[in-house]
């Protein structure tokens, strides 16, 4: 059979997946076609035969869930979700207002640093007192 | 409600209650998590790094969960796009593409009703993943969500944001792909296997 345009050869490799996926015989199919066709077939069913399902370790699948489904039946975010908005809102307030107490703080200890070096005294010349004995002398 | 009961519901329900109820969630997960790693087992090519983006994926749905409802697009798909993304982002973290070991494959256990995969040899099948590996990442995406996951047209759709008609073209283009990739590289002798190397060792 000659497939006329890409839309028919498309319908026709689309079909031949579906009954691969479905384990069904595709031999109506590979004996329908010819050239291209009939390669992209033979490749299709390579696929099929190569790319299969890996399954996971069952210790790491089993301890995945355990973060999500604990003892306690709730996780740390959950139990955070579980919270009223309200509530949640006063913590981000709360926890934001804290933060920039400190950050405000820590800022003014650090320019208070700063600014106290430089208004500091530099250190006093030895003075001479100019009495008319030292002059003399 | 008890276990039970949520093995019984729609995802979308399952969804609802896992705003604030882990139990559902873990429904959900057990319902996706080998499908997901599978998936990424494949992208990556080894199992510990699918394993610790197979986590990523489940723990970034946990938390961004109840933005999921408003996208109109099924959980699983859901799902599928989050891992993409995440892969994504692997590969681009990364230079170099591991070639994915053979051996892995077999110890994940042949189909037992497949009696042709006998008459392939372990280096046609090799070098064959290694010809899906060199594609572009949207096809390799496609042949995993068809051949590993067998979704439907309409899902792949929803996962990779195309229409049906689109998915049947890039399927067809993917195959003519592949088929010329395997043909140009026919001539060059074929990669050795781990087990060929400890045999010959």
């Amino acid at each position: 059979m000659n497939y006329e345009n890409d839309l028919e050869v498309e319908a026709l490799l689309a079909a031949h997946l579906n009954a691969l996926l479905a384990s069904e015989r595709t031999d109506s199919y590979l004996k329908g076609a010819t050239g291209e066709e009939l390669e992209l077939l033979h490749l299709a069913n390579r696929l099929n035969r190569s790319l299969m399902s890996v399954e996971p370790n069952m210790e790491f699948v089993a301890a995945l869930k355990a973060q999500f489904v604990g003892t306690d039946q709730k996780t740390l975010v959950l139990r955070w979700k579980a919270i009223p908005a309200r509530y949640r809102l006063a913590a981000r307030l709360g926890g934001g207002a804290l933060t920039a107490g400190l950050a405000l703080f820590a800022g003014r200890r650090a320019l208070g640093r700063i600014t106290g070096q430089r208004s500091r005294p530099e250190p006093a010349a030895a003075v001479v007192e100019t009495t008319p004995s030292n002059l003399l002398s | 409600m008890g276990k039970k009961a949520y093995s019984e519901l729609e995802d979308s329900e399952l969804v609802i209650i896992a705003h604030g109820d882990s139990a559902a969630f873990g429904e959900l997960y057990e319902r996706y998590v080998k499908k997901i790693y599978s998936y990424i087992y494949y992208r990556t090519g080894n199992a510990h790094d699918a394993e610790d983006l197979t986590s990523r994926v489940f723990h970034r749905a946990l938390v961004h969960i109840e933005t999921y409802v408003e996208r109109g697009i099924p959980f699983s798909a859901w799902l599928y796009r989050i891992a993409h993304n995440l892969v994504a982002n692997w590969h681009r973290d990364r230079t170099r593409r591991k070639i994915i070991p053979l051996d892995e494959f077999i110890a994940a256990g042949l189909r037992a009703d497949a009696p042709e995969v006998a008459s392939e040899s372990e280096e046609e099948r090799q070098r064959l993943l290694e010809a899906v590996r060199r594609l572009p990442e949207e096809r390799q995406q496609l042949l995993l969500l068809k051949f590993v996951e067998k979704l439907s047209n309409a899902d792949v759709g929803a996962i990779m944001d195309r229409s049906e008609g689109a998915v049947k073209s890039l399927y067809h283009r993917t195959l003519l792909a592949l088929r010329e990739d395997l043909t140009a590289r026919q001539a060059e002798p074929a990669p050795r296997t781990e087990r060929g190397r400890r045999q010959g060792a």
